[in-house]
């Protein structure tokens, strides 16, 4: 409701008075009879409330106009209360466990386990109920890989194998393993994982073992024999607690066959150079042929190399293994009892998560809103002018 | 705090309605309701012309009202003049619903009896009132209703109606001049 002066149709003064004589009737004044006469004749027109009308509207004020609740509004407090109880536990579950998995995700990848095909190529497979660093790691003594993709079976090698044919699949495995401690803990597991690797026939790659009082780590780069590695990582998880647990592998047959085909040509190559020198006749076709004899000799020795190295990353695994002592500065609280700074954590995750959903919810309920408003504003202008036209017909 | 004027029984009365701060003001739903319901009852039976369906505006315009008190702002208008609107909108949506809005038109039927205390000349002169109301047009007619029952200000009436006030008092004008004449 609002008014719009407008400077055109102002009041004449002779109406202005006439109203202003109304005006006086309708608030008693006497005045003027023939207005006070007009005043309470039109007033008489409409009757007074019924006296029962009006004691019942009585009533109806003083007792605050009560109305019936609705049907859903008469279950009692005693049986609400409880459902909402349960009703706000499962809600706040579902956040929490939400919080969990999306929490899990920006710490570790959960990769689905790998086809064959993604195997064959460059692929990395961690282990999906590992948990990441600085989460809570499995107890000493097991994998975490209930749920992991099953390690391949040991890659058969020719020198292995010799009976294979030459077309065996040639598998290069990575596996990176993170174990944690307690400070006093971290010498016996880096002994450990050095004595193991060698009982296995293994070799220490590199190592470097960094200590302090308040904890330290050690990383290892071991080369294991692959049809040992799972027994190295199950002994290696009896000695501290595995966090981490990332396995990876990648199909170098392409590479071997063609170190193959080039290893049997150059010594085909040979046969037929030599075959070619016990011919010649002439010095200069004989220095000749010696020349390209020592090429094919350093050409053999080239490809064996690759040989001997291919076979090595087919028969030996690459296992990079971490120890993590408790209270390092890098990873303060990995593997440590929960206590109130994890619960401030968890309780910041929480919040983060429900602002994500009240985000998510407001980015839903938001153009929902501008319509609802749009349909309120226009259902009210609607409803004015239809409350206007009852008054049009007379 | 803040007053306003009661006519309802003729006589000039102030009533004192407690406000809170600017546009927190509580209601003295009570003495609002006490001052005008009679008059609620007036404005409603004057556009429903029906006894009943006066007393259903009523009883409604005033539960809504009601249950809105704690929305009213004294800084927009008198508690009267929101009272109105709200009967106004009860009465229209009444209307609207019955498809009666041919109940404006003047049905002697629905009249009420005739004062028998009153003077002589008196049923002779209501029935010349009555006749001048049917005579007017029903957004006259509310006008009337508007200035004679719900007592309210030509800047009241224009912003009920979304006029200017002295577009209202225009229209109040022509109104009483035509139910003048329709009277003498």
């Amino acid at each position: 409701m609002s008014s719009h002066p407008d400077p055109t149709d102002a009041l004449d003064p002779a109406a202005a008075t006439e109203l202003a004589a109304l005006d006086a009737a309708l608030a008693g004044d006497p005045a003027d009879p023939e207005w006070a006469a007009l005043v309470a004749a039109v007033r008489a027109e409409a009757p007074a409330p019924q006296p029962r009308f009006a004691r019942a509207l009585d009533d109806r004020v003083a007792a605050g106009f009560p109305r019936a609740r609705p049907a859903w509004l008469r279950v009692p407090a005693s049986r609400l209360l409880p459902t909402l109880a349960v009703a706000s536990t499962l809600l706040i579950g579902g956040v929490v466990v939400g919080t969990g998995t999306l929490g899990g995700t920006t710490d570790q990848a959960f990769d689905a386990p790998p086809t064959s095909a993604q195997e064959e190529t460059s692929g990395s497979t961690e282990a999906a109920s590992a948990p990441a660093e600085g989460d809570e790691a499995a107890p000493v003594g097991r994998l975490p890989r209930s749920s992991a993709p099953p390690l391949a079976a040991p890659a058969p090698t020719a020198s292995a194998n010799p009976g294979l044919p030459a077309t065996a699949r040639k598998v290069e495995r990575t596996t990176t393993l993170g174990l944690t401690t307690d400070a006093k803990g971290l010498q016996d597991a880096t002994n450990g994982i050095v004595r193991t690797t060698q009982d296995l026939g293994g070799v220490v790659a590199s190592s470097q073992v960094d200590s302090s009082p308040s904890g330290g780590e050690a990383t290892f780069v071991l080369r294991i024999p692959t049809a040992r590695v799972d027994a190295a990582l199950e002994r290696f998880a009896e000695l501290a607690s595995v966090a981490r647990l990332s396995e990876g592998s990648q199909d170098i047959t392409g590479s071997f066959v063609s170190a193959q085909d080039r290893l049997s040509d150059a010594r085909a190559e040979r046969k037929a150079l030599l075959a070619a020198l016990g011919k010649a006749t002439t010095s200069r076709s004989i220095a000749s042929l010696r020349a390209r004899i020592r090429g094919n000799r350093a050409e053999i020795a080239r490809v064996e190399g690759d040989l001997r190295g291919l076979r090595r990353r087919a028969d030996l695994t690459r296992v990079d293994v971490s120890v993590r002592a408790r209270g390092t500065a890098k990873d303060p609280d990995a593997g440590s009892a929960w206590g109130p700074g994890d619960a401030a954590r968890d309780a910041l995750r929480v919040l983060a998560v429900l602002a994500g959903v009240a985000l998510v919810a407001a980015a839903v309920l938001l153009p929902l809103a501008l319509l609802g408003l749009s349909a309120a504003l226009a259902a009210r202008v609607l409803r004015r002018r239809r409350r206007e036209a009852a008054l049009g017909v007379g | 705090m803040i007053a306003f004027r009661r006519r309802s029984d003729g006589m000039s009365e102030t009533l004192t309605m407690a406000f809170c701060p600017p546009n927190t003001a509580t209601l003295s739903f009570d003495a609002l309701y006490r001052d005008t319901v009679a008059d609620v009852h007036a404005y409603a039976w004057s556009l429903l012309r029906e006894q009943a369906a006066a007393e259903d505006v009523t009883a409604l315009a005033f539960e809504r009202a009601y249950r809105r008190r704690a929305r009213f702002d004294a800084d927009r208008g008198s508690a009267r003049a929101w009272l109105f609107a709200i009967a106004r909108n009860a009465a229209l949506d009444e209307l609207r619903r019955r498809k009666r809005t041919a109940a404006l038109s003047f049905d002697p039927a629905a009249e009420p009896e005739p004062d028998a205390d009153g003077p002589d000349h008196e049923p002779e002169r209501r029935a010349t009132v009555q006749a001048a109301l049917s005579a007017l047009e029903p957004r006259e007619r509310e006008l009337v209703a508007l200035k004679f029952h719900a007592g309210l200000s030509y800047a009241e009436i224009g912003d009920l109606l979304g006029i200017s006030e002295s577009n209202a008092g225009t229209k109040v004008h022509r109104a009483i001049t035509k139910l003048r004449k329709a009277c003498a």
